[in-house]
């Protein structure tokens, strides 16, 4: 019987052991933002998407020009590339986006041709994503009214569980970070934040409408590949 | 049937010399008519070329052995092209261009520089159908990325003169062009093939076939169908789509073109996505899958061109419940232009179109539209739900207009659009009328028309003013057009396009159940930008004479029609180019 019983004993402790590994430790919000936080700046590079839905949000004064998304790779400290679609009057355009250090080009969305672009005209993403300076920086120092709410699961990841965070953001930072295209009011965020490596996953970000809008800008950035690089180089420019 | 009488034995019972009697004459007659059909043989195959082909083969005997996942199978029918309609307008078009200086290189030349062969070496041997067969087709093919894998199969009706043929294409590709070909046997064939990365060839002949490639995969598809023969499966002749394609277009064409459903949905998501760099296309209806199909052949107006769109999903076509009954339709609008219209474009909208549109427009299309009514402040939606029926566009001769004075070439405009509801042209119209108002130098006055309100605009120097634009609603449509001298066209009181025998004739040679849609009175259009450009369009100059020539003078007119408003599972378009023989 204890030749029996051994096996048995043996699976129990088995099931037991791979149970405390799965166990997610329930922290205080600002704990878990701190240390994803702290996570984010170690990184070496990551994937990006961010995504507007709801009312436009304008890239330039006269209100012409909505952003609706950008995806790509963001190699620290500086590097970055972009997959930039903004919609206009009557028209919708994509431009791809490289920047190195200081300099910036861009697609010319008419003839895909590389062109460079002075910092002032162009979307920059390297600043909104930056870890010391960008949008995390941001969640970390802005939102207040932080609350655990619980581990949840994003769709595109079914099974994998997630802190969740909801908290207020205020003040400039996310304005100025993003170029205006966010507001300076009071701002409803939810953040979902992996247990052990605190990466920071997904990031909602609720503006909510201007006078006489009907509706809400829903600001969603996700992030992937952590750690992971991928080479950026300064694109043919057809001038050259 | 004497001699057939003489066989039959004597002891048959009395009543058989009846039926000998009958019995003899329809063997007689069997007998007669085999001599009969044996001599119309006999003379067809003398007298026709590749008679004795067309009749072993037939027509497209080649899809036959093409595989059916072959993203683009185009046919050319030599026996066509022996058409005395067609030769008469090569000779048309060959008077013409004989005071051209430089005579252009021929497809002769260009074979026998690149094959080092001529119709000599080729016309023993070549059979009545020409296949091109494009095994794959992406947008980086398209692009010039990447090789697009072709082969080419040219029925033979001679293998030795066809063996002759490979064997001076060998030597001269060789000698001339210092290439290296390797050999190789498929079934006791022998192909040469020269396996180089940027140029590949490989060419051979297989039974009654001769090919050229430059895909070894995409040749060797092929020849697997032709080992198969009658058993061969997963051919495009077995396609349902290409046999639908095929059946939909005109026969006895010169060529023949397919394009599956497959090529065509990745090609329209390439260029959807990629269509000028950055600018995606409105995706509505993007996601259709149809097939498609051409043919190129020979009329008795001129040439004509047919292309068929099949969907492959009919029940699933997005306009499925629109209302779109044709039966009314009479051009209305050419009773509204002028007679010395050049070009022509009418269409049909109708009901609840523009509903449909909106409703598969995307978000992002959406906001963009939003964002368009927001910069004109103008409700586009309904605007364009209130479009309804005919919508044309005229260009026309004209030495005085807003187009004669912006551009300075002689050119007038005429748009009309069909409406159901007038009130958002009305208030597009006001803000035009205001906008004009506030100009010191424009001046408005109102035109009545019977049926339309229309205001004029004029450009005022102080001392003279030039009327350059007419727009306004009435009568079921909305009107913008240069032609303000003139108004009373609108309303069919001048000489119109409608009047025009020659814009009468064009459509006797269409289809009956096709609509026309465009017309072009080509030589009038070419004159016309001649004179505004000041010099030669097309054709030589002899330059001590000073003179032009237009090579394209044969080409009187070109017209549309289409299928585009009956709502089954296809649309066919066809266009003639009247040749003047």
């Amino acid at each position: 019987m204890l030749k029996i019983r051994y096996p048995l004993f043996g699976l129990i402790l088995l099931l037991l052991t791979a149970c405390a590994g799965l166990q997610i430790e329930e922290l205080p919000p600002e704990e878990i933002l701190a240390r994803s936080a702290e996570r984010m700046q170690e990184l070496a590079g990551f994937h990006y998407r961010i995504e507007r839905s709801g009312a436009s949000a304008f890239l330039d004064y006269n209100q012409t020009i909505s952003f609706r998304r950008a995806e790509g790779d963001y190699v620290l400290p500086d590097r970055v590339t972009a997959e930039v679609r903004v919609i206009a009057p009557g028209i919708i355009a994509e431009v791809s986006i490289i920047s190195i250090g200081g300099t910036q080009w861009e697609t010319n969305y008419l003839t895909g041709e590389w062109q460079v672009v002075p910092p002032e005209y162009a979307f920059q993403p390297q600043i909104l994503l930056n870890p010391d300076t960008g949008i995390q920086a941001v969640l970390e120092r802005d939102l207040t009214s932080l609350v655990y709410e619980g581990i949840d699961e994003i769709e595109e990841m079914p099974g994998f569980m997630l802190y969740k965070l909801h908290g207020t953001l205020e003040g400039d930072g996310a304005y100025l970070a993003t170029y205006g295209m966010i507001d300076r009011d009071p701002l409803d965020v939810q953040l979902w934040i992996a247990p052990h490596t605190f990466e920071l996953h997904r990031v909602i970000v609720i503006d909510p409408a201007d006078p006489g809008e009907d509706e809400d800008t829903t600001w969603q950035i996700d992030f992937w590949d952590f750690d992971k690089t991928v080479v950026i180089q300064p694109p043919v420019v057809e001038s050259d | 049937m004497s001699e057939n009488q003489e066989e039959l034995p004597q002891e048959l019972p009395e009543t058989q010399p009846e039926k000998k009697s009958k019995r003899g004459w329809l063997i007689g007659g069997c007998a007669l008519l085999g001599v009969l059909v044996i001599a119309a043989v006999v003379l067809f195959v003398i007298f026709v070329p590749f008679g004795l082909v067309a009749l072993i083969f037939g027509g497209g005997e080649i899809a036959a052995i093409v595989p059916d996942d072959a993203a683009v199978y185009a046919e050319m029918d030599l026996l066509a092209f022996q058409s005395e309609d067609l030769q008469e307008i090569i000779e048309a078009f060959q008077d013409a261009a004989a005071e051209v200086e430089e005579e252009p290189e021929t497809y002769e030349d260009s074979l026998e520089e690149s094959l080092g062969v001529t119709m000599e070496d080729i016309s023993p041997w070549i059979g009545q159908h020409i296949g091109l067969v494009i095994a794959d087709l992406d947008f980086d093919m398209v692009n010039g990325d990447e090789t697009i894998p072709m082969v080419v199969i040219v029925q033979s009706r001679d293998k030795e003169e066809a063996d002759a043929f490979i064997e001076t294409v060998l030597d001269h590709r060789e000698d001339e062009f210092d290439e290296d070909f390797d050999d190789f046997e498929f079934d006791s064939a022998v192909f040469y093939e020269k396996d180089d990365e940027y140029d590949p060839m490989i060419f051979g002949r297989y039974k009654s076939f001769v090919f050229f490639a430059n895909d070894m995969d995409a040749l060797e598809d092929v020849l697997d169908l032709v080992q198969e023969g009658r058993r061969a499966k997963h051919t495009l002749a077995d396609l349902d789509e290409y046999q639908q394609t095929i059946k939909s277009l005109a026969d006895n064409a010169l060529v023949t073109a397919f394009l599956s459903s497959d090529a065509v949905s990745e090609y329209s998501e390439a260029m959807g996505e990629d269509l000028s760099a950055g600018i995606p296309t409105f995706s509505a209806f993007s996601d259709i899958e149809e097939a498609g199909g051409l043919t190129i052949s020979v009329v008795e107006a001129g040439i004509q061109l047919q292309f068929a769109t099949i969907y492959i999903e009919p029940d699933e076509l997005p306009w499925i419940d629109l209302d779109m009954d044709m039966s009314g339709l009479t051009m209305q609008s050419a009773g509204m232009l002028p007679e010395e219209t050049v070009l022509y474009i009418c269409g049909y909208y109708p009901e609840d179109w523009a509903e449909l549109y909106f409703e598969n427009f995307s978000e992002d299309e959406l906001e963009a539209f939003e964002l368009l009514e927001d910069e004109f402040d103008v409700d586009f939606e309904d605007l364009f739900t209130s479009i309804e029926g005919e919508v044309a566009l005229a260009v026309f001769e004209q030495d005085e207009g807003f187009i004669s004075e912006i551009a300075e070439m002689p050119l007038g405009l005429s748009i009309l659009i069909g409406i159901n509801d007038d009130s958002e042209w009305n208030q597009l119209f006001d803000q035009l009328t205001d906008l004009a108002g506030s100009d010191l130098m424009m001046e408005t006055d109102e035109v009545d028309l019977d049926d339309l309100e229309l205001i004029s605009l004029s450009l005022d120097d102080g001392h003279d003013q030039y009327p350059f634009l007419i727009y306004g609603t009435g009568d079921s449509f909305a009107v913008l057009s240069t032609e303000v001298e003139n108004a009373e066209i609108l309303i069919g009181e001048e000489d119109t396009l409608a009047d025009s025998s020659d814009f009468q004739e064009v459509w006797a040679s269409f289809p009956e159940d096709a609509y026309p849609f465009m017309y072009l009175d080509l030589q009038s259009f070419i004159q016309l930008f001649a004179d505004a450009s000041s010099g030669m369009l097309l054709g030589s100059v002899d330059e001590e004479e000073e003179s032009e020539v237009n090579i394209l003078e044969p080409l009187t007119a070109v017209a549309a029609t289409s299928t585009y408003y009956d709502l089954s599972d296809r649309q066919i378009i066809t266009i003639i180019f009247f040749i003047d023989r």
